[in-house]
């Protein structure tokens, strides 16, 4: 029971059962820590996600039809007001006359200077309302810019940080180098004590002599 | 473990810091620019189209003042000043001085969108250039610095002779006169009798 090669059984079977639980503790640690990279890079993933919705959301209704119509509209009235606020009020009194002019004429002249401011006036209106378009473009152009400019930013982030997690995975695999290192020497040391165990002396057992038979014939054999 | 072993392998945590460094970089840099930029909101762009308008409008009003009385003294001369060509004519220079008011209002909007568009165009250039890699310190005086350019007064150019059909109209009329021809009133030359010829609208500013 207690012979040497017993022994060396007992402790090479340790030495393995030990090398494989070293193996399962470096693996799990390897899992772990892969586990904790994913997690942490949701984790980022996801509030990059957050931010770029809220980008988007402080986007989007400025973009339904109704915000588009609003807009237009809006931009039509700050324009006509605008515009009529900027227009002239004239009246005969800045028009040199004939004192003795008939008051045919004088009415002629006031009417068609009304139809000639009146002229402005409409001209004014569609003036703005044909404006209203290209400010309301313009506005969704610089809102637009920001939007992009905020999501190739947050995006930006994104993929680096994808990147930088491609190379913690890859650190994570290094984890539980020191288990690993002990898993190989106890089953470095494992297979040589069963080896001994199972040889005796570690080297192959002297080969025994041949069976002689009756016939006087050898006989080799296992 | 036993041989010392080697040295830990650093470069993802090396990468997540400076990443970290660079996100923390680009929105300190943004939010410099975006204070170096916010005073021009829009009582800015409107100050811009003010300016705009008092530099343009009082001109115009003199050349539509002086056109006016061009013409006065012109039907005057020839007793026509009660004239229905007269009237015709002044109400035809008054459109005209309405469409070129237009023309001024709505360049001024034209101004302020374009400044707007061009501060724009910085605030994006400086934070792409944030992105790229350039420090917060020097985006931020490169803002400040685009930021003054933008603010300096516009350079604009004299307003053209905006009524130059009647004035030439006026001046063809004169020198015919002079050479003893009586036969063309003023509120009956082609220049001026035409049903407000396309030739009549000229484009104020720059």
């Amino acid at each position: 029971m207690c012979e040497p090669t017993t022994i060396s059984l007992v402790v090479g079977a340790a030495m393995s059962a030990a090398s494989m639980y070293m193996q399962k503790k470096a693996q799990d640690e390897v899992v772990n820590k892969r586990n904790e990279v994913a997690h942490a890079e949701a984790a980022r993933e996801t509030e990059y996600q957050h931010q770029a919705d809220a980008v988007n959301q402080k986007t989007e209704p400025q973009f339904t039809r109704e915000a588009q119509d609003a807009g237009i509209n809006q931009e039509a009235d700050k324009r006509e007001k605008y515009i009529a606020d900027n227009m002239p009020q004239m009246n005969l009194s800045g028009v040199p006359q004939s004192e003795g002019a008939p008051s045919t004429v004088k009415n002629d002249l006031a009417s068609r200077l009304r139809d000639a401011l009146s002229y402005g006036r409409n001209m004014a209106t569609s003036q703005a309302r044909l404006g209203a378009y290209g400010s309301n473009q313009f506005n969704n152009s610089v809102t637009l810019a920001h939007t992009n400019q905020d999501l190739g930013r947050i995006t930006g982030y994104s993929d680096r940080s994808s990147n930088i997690a491609g190379l913690e995975l890859g650190g994570a695999n290094q984890a539980g180098g020191d288990q690993r290192q002990l898993a190989d020497l106890f089953r470095l040391g494992g297979q040589a004590g069963l080896m001994y165990g199972m040889t005796g002396s570690g080297v192959r057992p002297q080969q025994a002599p041949a069976p002689v038979t009756d016939l006087g014939r050898s006989y080799v054999g296992p | 473990m036993c041989f010392g072993g080697s040295p830990p392998d650093q470069s993802a945590e090396i990468a997540r810091q400076k990443e970290v460094d660079r996100q923390s970089r680009i929105n300190e840099g943004t939010e410099r620019i975006n204070n170096t930029f916010s005073k021009f909101d829009d009582g800015y762009y409107s100050g811009l189209g003010k300016s705009y308008l008092d530099y343009y409008t009082p001109q115009l009003d003199t050349q539509y003042n002086d056109t006016k009385k061009q013409l006065a003294y012109k039907y005057g001369d020839q007793g026509a000043l009660d004239s229905g060509a007269y009237n015709n004519d002044v109400a035809r220079l008054t459109r005209e001085y309405g469409v070129q008011r237009n023309q001024i209002t709505d360049k001024s909007l034209e101004q302020q969108q374009g400044a707007r568009s061009a501060v724009e165009q910085n605030r994006a250039d400086l934070i792409s250039q944030l992105e790229g890699g350039a420090g917060v310190e020097s985006v931020a005086s490169s803002a400040l610095a685009r930021a003054e350019a933008a603010t300096r007064p516009p350079v604009y150019s004299p307003l053209a002779d905006v009524f130059s059909s009647f004035t030439n109209a006026l001046a063809t009329s004169r020198g015919l006169q002079n050479q003893g021809y009586q036969g063309l009133p003023i509120g009956r030359s082609p220049a001026l009798l035409g049903s407000g010829g396309n030739n009549s609208v000229k484009t104020v500013g720059p």
